[in-house]
């Protein structure tokens, strides 16, 4: 039987990590079977936070009311290849989203919470290395 | 017209460039070397909000950290469009930048 939002509520719940049930956005686990989710946040982390990016969303064919479902696809079904950043670097996932390649940079907290998110630069992706 | 729009977020460029929908470089930009580290600086302070450990906790500490934070953002993108001139348009958190009238 699929699990259900609630069924991953109560893990986290059940493992005592902190979230904001009313605020959730959506919920999901990722390619290793982890519980990842969005909530609303504020400007500095969240949806509210990567809405602030809507320009450079749009800019990739990603409407803003589209992002949060783009991030959740990335994360659950995208293919990770790489890196952004250097010191907590941004796992940079593959995916196909309504029928477009897009390369999604996403920040996601120790428990699960994703903190923020971009369209990456394809050309500056650290990958990794399959040898 | 190249349109830059300066916005921080964590373990990324500070400039997105809106024509070509990907980051803008600061050192491909005719800024001056100071003008690149200050920004550099600038986001430097954004990337030691993050706290992956604990989300929750993400953000400034005080209102006034916060404040000190945007007003050297948005000093450094009226520094960036005095530099860049014409050709450019400088975006700071979505408002179009103007150069401030020198006294």
């Amino acid at each position: 039987m699929a699990e259900t939002l609630e069924d991953l509520i109560a893990e986290l719940e059940q493992k005592n990590i902190k979230h904001t049930p009313d605020e959730i956005i959506w919920i999901g686990r990722d390619a290793e079977g982890k519980v990842v989710w969005l909530e609303n946040g504020d400007s500095q982390k969240g949806l509210t936070h990567i809405l602030t990016k809507r320009k450079g969303f749009a800019g990739r064919q990603v409407a803003s009311e589209d992002i949060a479902d783009l991030i959740l696809a990335a994360v659950t079904k995208g293919n990770l290849i790489g890196y952004q950043g250097q010191e907590f670097p941004r796992l940079v996932f593959a995916v196909i989203f309504k029928g477009k390649h897009q390369f999604v940079a996403v920040s996601i907290s120790t428990n699960g919470y994703i903190v923020g998110a971009n369209p990456a630069d394809p050309s500056r992706i650290r990958k990794i290395s399959n040898g | 017209m190249v349109k830059i729009e300066m916005q921080p977020d964590y373990s990324c460029e500070p400039l997105w460039n809106l024509d070509t929908a990907n980051f803008a470089y600061p050192e491909d930009l005719p800024l001056l070397t100071k003008t690149v580290e200050r920004l550099k600086k600038w986001q430097n302070v954004y990337d030691r909000l993050l706290d992956l450990e604990e989300p929750f906790n993400i953000g400034f500490k005080t209102i006034e950290d916060n404040q000190v934070f945007e007003q050297e953002g948005l000093e450094i993108a009226e520094q960036m469009q005095s530099e860049l001139g014409d050709g450019y348009e400088i975006y700071y958190r979505n408002e179009r930048v103007k150069i401030p009238v020198q006294a």
